[in-house]
Parts: C-alpha cells; structure tokens; sequence
C-alpha cells in the first residue's frame, strides 16, 4: 500500500468524524492476520474470536493513543493489543493465579488435537506441536518471526523485549522446534 | 494452517467486531451521559445546600429586625412603628403626650 494511502487512513483514524470508516478498513485489512495471530497462542477458536474482538473493540476505543506515522508502526500496534488480549484470555485459562503459562503447554496441545483440520498438511500439524510445546515467550518470537514474517524491531516494539533477548529466544525456539519435529518423525 | 475453520467464519468475525465496536461505542457514550448527568445533579445538590446554608448563615429573624430598628429609632419612628400595628392609634398619641 502507498506511503500517501496509509498517511489518509492514520488521519482519518484521528478524526473523530472518519474514525468508523477508516476502522471498517483496518478490519477488512488486518482481521485475517490477527485472527490467525491470536489462534496461534489461545488454539480454540472460540478464544480466538474473543481476542479478535476484544483487539478490535481496544484499539478503537485507544486510537488516541496510537502515535505512529506508518503502516509498519499501525501493525506493531494492532499486534501488541492483540498479543495482550490473547495472553489474558490464555491466562484466564490457569487452574491458579500463580501457575506460569508454559505449564499449559499440554493443555494447548490436547486442544490443538481437537483442532487439526482434515485436510491438514502432515508437516505443518507436526510443527504446530512443536511450537506449542515451547515457552510462551519463545513462542510469540517464534510465531511473530516464522508465520507473520515480522522483523526483530517489529517484534520489539510489540513485546517491548530488546532485539538481542528477541533473537536469542528466537534462535532456541528455533533449535527446539527442528529438534522436536525430527523426533516427532522418528516415532 | 493445519487448524480447523468453518467457511466464511473470517468473514462472520468481521461482522461481528464491528457489531462489538459499536456496542462499545455507544456503552461508553451512555457512561458519558451519565457521569455528565451525575455530576449535573451533584453540581445542581451543592449549589442549593451552599445556598441554604448561607441563608441560614446571614438569617436575621423579624423580632431581631424590629429590636434593631427600635434600639436606635428617633420617638417619630417608634410612633410610626406602632401606629402600623396597633388598632387604635389615636389612643397611643394620646398616651405618648
């Protein structure tokens, strides 16, 4: 998309007037992405529809908050609300306030189970295991990197990690994910 | 990906966060309106109290204004005064003299 189109959309989400209209746009653009973003960490469908919502509702209600000039700066946005809103819909899955996220691994797996479509691509079904098998945070790097092609700076301005912290987690995710689907080819 | 979707579910999703921006907008819009109209009511509450305090705070009763008046009144006024409020006034000259 032109540079001249986005800066029209990102001043019409400012003015109150075209806010609606320019919103209805950020949807038809982005809800595929996000939606798919957000089903990457929560799995369920259900959740996912909650989070894309809950994304789209946040960020409408925020737009003053968005002090970005590009669309890569609008993406990283919508990017972190969404990761946030489907963090807390993961959280709110926790048997206990304290329990950490990663002990829901199995939890996501088992889900995933129930989740694969019919006419699901063997090697991707695997290397989703895989990726749900890693920590949280090695999973948002890895999905974010992998599947939405973000760039490191992208990726930080959404999590708020350093580039280094992001491709260090990245790298082992990485080495785990190939570990797991060679081990998962051998059983 | 390999998870499962129903056909036309993005588009159904699309519908549906609009209807929620929406629902959310106008939510917040009557949340407005009321704290608007809260503190309209709150406003309208303090004016009136502060107002019937100050009233009572500057209050002089009738009988406090009368002894007032008499404390410092030259004779011709207390004749006034009391031809005002007496039925005969012909008897309280006669009594005066």
């Amino acid at each position: 998309m032109a540079s001249s189109d986005i800066a029209l959309i990102i001043k019409r989400l400012r003015s109150a007037d075209d806010r609606t209209l320019a919103f209805d746009w950020i949807i038809e653009r982005y809800s595929e992405r996000l939606y798919w973003h957000c089903r990457r960490i929560v799995v369920l469908h259900e959740d996912s529809q909650d989070a894309l919502q809950d994304t789209f509702v946040t960020a409408f209600l925020s737009i003053g908050n968005f002090r970005g000039e590009t669309e890569s700066s609008l993406i990283a946005w919508l990017y972190k609300i969404a990761t946030t809103v489907a963090i807390k819909v993961l959280k709110r899955r926790r048997k206990h306030f304290f329990t950490s996220l990663d002990s829901l691994s199995t939890e996501l797996i088992a889900d995933f189970e129930g989740e694969i479509a019919t006419d699901a691509d063997q090697i991707a079904v695997k290397l989703q295991r895989a990726v749900l098998a890693l920590p949280t945070k090695q999973r948002l790097v890895f999905n974010m990197r992998y599947y939405d092609e973000l760039a490191f700076e992208e990726i930080s301005q959404i999590t708020g990690q350093s580039v280094s912290t992001l491709k260090t987690n990245y790298h082992y995710a990485a080495k785990r994910v190939k570990q797991s689907v060679s081990e998962l080819d051998y059983e | 990906m390999p998870y499962r979707l129903e056909e036309g579910a993005l588009e159904r999703l699309k519908f549906s966060s609009r209807v929620a921006i929406a629902d959310a907008v106008s939510q917040r819009e009557r949340r407005q309106r009321g704290a608007k109209l809260g503190f309209s009511v709150a406003l309208v509450a303090c004016v009136v109290l502060a107002l019937f305090v100050f009233a009572d705070f500057t209050q002089t009763t009738s009988y406090e204004q009368f002894l007032t008046k008499v404390a410092d009144a030259p004779m011709d006024t207390l004749y006034e005064m009391s031809a005002d409020v007496v039925e005969y006034a012909e008897d309280i000259t006669l009594f005066i003299n």
